[in-house]
């Protein structure tokens, strides 16, 4: 029993030693595959989970909710935060930089900003996320909820008790 | 004194001539040569842009000395900068509040006037808020937090909803409108959940609590009111400070506990209301005591917490009177829910406030700040913890009281109950400068009024506090987060001592308003 637990250790250890140069296949929704290193895949934690849950690795990974212009955006990041190092003072800087160009990028083009968000959301991308909502919060921080309105489509629909409660906050704002 | 954290070391001046510096690594104390400094008391040691500084505040302002070649052989001080400042700081006045090292080579320094950011590049002085006695500068709770680690952080928790997600990343303000947008938008930015963890997202903050004539009000305009300001604190420092305005009573206003980022305010005697400094809302609470009967001579605030089944934030008052119908003394609980209309009496024993069995030495901030585990409240003294001096514990769920085996400390009043790392803990600062930490082992809560045999006082670690001076009154222990006991002392510093590791580390700034989280 202990000789066979060990053993099995050692497999996943020298697996896990193989992981690193590993390749993963995503496919977006118009059937066009991408191949990434692990390093970069693993940004994802939806994709992480499920290389660790073992299996379907070489068969690559259908992503059926993100089309392929988004997914070239979003490991474009991946692959960034994935295969670099960020140990030393210079290398976070470089990153912070990509972080910051990457987010002027995006936010030029606020439909696909929202797309990378969704995509973001729904692949477990934690650093790509906290940027991607943190710039359409940014947007928000100076406007009117007017202005809000129209910025993202949204129909007004509050009632005159809403209303009658949201005067009353602003006199004691 | 709180130390000043450089080149792996924590440093305290602990009297003009007498520096030491504590080696974070090989766990040592040594002498340092001390900055030239008179006084003691209005100085402080902080560590800035690589250097170790020393601040003094002066008749009119505040001197800052370098150390030149630390650790080389001709380290030495250097009065680098004078600054003027310009609140007039009189004699009985002048002990400094905060000096702290900011980003960027900004000195963050407060007084009882006012506080500015000194910036030693620049060499430029700038106030960012001025105030005028009596009103007073406070910390929030966030400010410890805060201050006390970066660790919160969210990582593998988002999904879920969207807005949520980007709603939650907006300052106050913003936050505010956006709850103007719309229907969706309003349900989650007036949700509870929600706004309780917006403000633990929140960063730093310093609670300025002031009393100013608001003549920008045009309705009520000349009127007195009382604001409660939230000042962003954290370099940059600038000035946006967001006030939640009330009406000004007789009385003062005190803030007595805080609960997932709401405040409890006391207008008057029996006059409480919760403020939410996110979103400024105010939900006033109902009295205590019926305002036609004055059968009520004695109102102690037990403790704010939130009652999960009905998603109510609640106080609990202990009320001690006499009833028309029977001639002794009795006592009562009595819930005060947030924008409930009436209070309700809790059906549980109460012990009259001049019982015998009530403890003497039970202090009422104590009493508002329990440690929170399992879904209880502990207190070390409480009006029901009886002859044997029980610890006392209440479920916020049933909201039922009970008794449990007390630790085995000396002297209650230098103890403190505490819940980290899972654990129900008792400290005790002891005569010789050292907190002793007891854990109650095998507790994990239990169901109702069980008690179980099997749990027993344990006494695991026994911290030497890295000042010297005599601790007569301990100002704070608290649980925090990862394993954290956070300690402080009257005079002191500030220290977090962490029961994994078993190591202390001294926390730049003191904060002068601490309260701890009613739930953790």
């Amino acid at each position: 029993m202990a000789t066979g637990s060990g053993a099995a250790a050692a497999a996943a250890d020298a697996e896990e030693k193989e992981s690193g140069s590993r390749m993963i296949t995503l496919t977006s929704n118009e059937g066009k595959a991408f191949v990434v290193t692990e390093a970069s895949a693993r940004q994802s934690a939806t994709i992480r989970s499920m290389v660790d849950d073992g299996g379907c690795v070489d068969k690559g990974f259908p992503l059926p909710n993100v089309d392929s212009k988004t997914l070239a955006r979003v490991i474009q990041y991946c692959d960034e935060h994935g295969n670099k190092e960020a140990h030393t003072v210079d290398e976070r800087a470089a990153l912070a930089k990509f972080d910051k160009d990457f987010i002027a990028e995006l936010d030029a083009d606020k439909a696909f900003l929202y797309d990378v968000t969704m995509a973001a959301n729904y692949l477990h991308i934690q650093g790509l996320f906290a940027l991607t909502t943190q710039c359409i919060a940014d947007t928000i921080k100076g406007k009117t909820p007017e202005e809000i309105r129209t910025a993202f489509g949204i129909e007004y629909d509050l009632t005159a008790q809403d209303e009658e409660e949201i005067k009353e906050e602003d006199t004691h704002a | 004194m709180t130390p000043a954290a450089l080149h792996g070391h924590l440093h305290w001046l602990q009297h003009p001539k007498h520096m030491v510096a504590f080696d974070m690594v090989a766990k040592t104390f040594k002498q340092m040569m001390p900055p030239p400094v008179t006084t003691k008391f209005f100085a402080n040691l902080l560590a800035m842009d690589k250097f170790l500084m020393a601040s003094e505040f002066m008749d009119l302002g505040m001197d800052l000395w370098v150390m030149e070649g630390y650790g080389a052989m001709d380290e030495r001080w250097e009065l680098q900068h004078r600054i003027v400042l310009p609140w007039q700081l009189s004699a009985t006045h002048k002990r400094p509040l905060l000096v702290k090292g900011g980003d960027d080579s900004d000195v963050i320094m407060g007084t009882t006037y006012g506080l500015g950011v000194y910036n030693a590049k620049s060499k430029t002085f700038r106030v960012v808020i001025t105030v005028k006695p009596p009103d007073a500068l406070l910390l929030s709770r966030n400010m410890l937090r805060e201050s006390l680690s970066a660790r919160r952080n969210h990582v593998d928790d988002i999904g879920g909803d969207l807005v949520y997600e980007i709603l939650i990343r907006l300052p106050a303000k913003p936050l505010l409108r956006s709850g103007a947008v719309c229907k969706a938008w309003r349900r989650i930015t007036t949700d509870p959940a929600f706004l309780s963890d917006h403000s633990r997202r929140r960063p730093l903050e310093a609670v300025l609590y002031s009393s100013k004539i608001n003549l920008d009000d045009p309705i009520n305009g000349r009127r007195r009111r009382r604001k409660l300001g939230f000042h962003r604190h954290r370099p940059p420092l600038l000035p946006r400070r967001r006030y939640a305005y009330f009406d000004e009573e007789d009385e003062y206003c005190v803030p007595l506990a805080s609960c997932d980022g709401l405040l409890l305010l006391r207008k008057n005697a029996g006059d409480y209301a919760v403020c939410n400094p996110a979103t400024r809302r105010w939900a006033q609470l109902p009295p205590p005591t019926r305002a036609a009967a004055r059968d009520v001579w004695c109102t102690r605030e037990s403790v704010f917490y939130f009652h999960p089944p009905s998603g109510e934030y609640r106080l609990l008052c202990h009320c001690t009177g006499t009833r028309r119908s029977y001639p002794n003394t009795t006592a009562s609980y009595y819930v005060l829910a947030a924008g409930g209309l009436r209070r309700r009496r809790l059906g549980v024993q109460a012990t009259p406030i001049n019982s015998p069995a009530v403890p003497r030495d039970m202090s009422c901030t104590k009493l508002m700040a329990p440690a929170a585990l399992h879904g209880r409240l502990h207190w070390l003294l409480h009006p029901e913890s009886g002859l044997a001096g029980d610890v006392v514990a209440f479920d916020t769920v049933a909201e039922t009281f009970t008794r449990m085996a007390p630790p085995p400390v000396t002297r209650k009043a230098s103890a403190d109950l505490l819940a980290t790392d899972g654990c129900l803990m008792a400290s005790e600062f002891t005569a010789s400068s050292s907190v002793d930490l007891w854990v109650l082992d095998g507790y994990h809560g239990g169901g109702g009024a069980m008690v179980d045999e099997r749990w027993c006082w344990q006494l695991r670690h026994r911290v030497v506090m890295p000042w010297e001076a005599t601790i007569s009154v301990p100002r704070l222990v608290a649980g925090g987060d990862d394993g954290d006991v956070i300690l402080a002392v009257d005079g002191g510093g500030l220290g977090v001592y962490n029961v994994r590791s078993e190591t202390v580390v001294g926390v730049e700034g003191l904060p002068w308003f601490v309260h701890r989280e009613s739930l953790g």
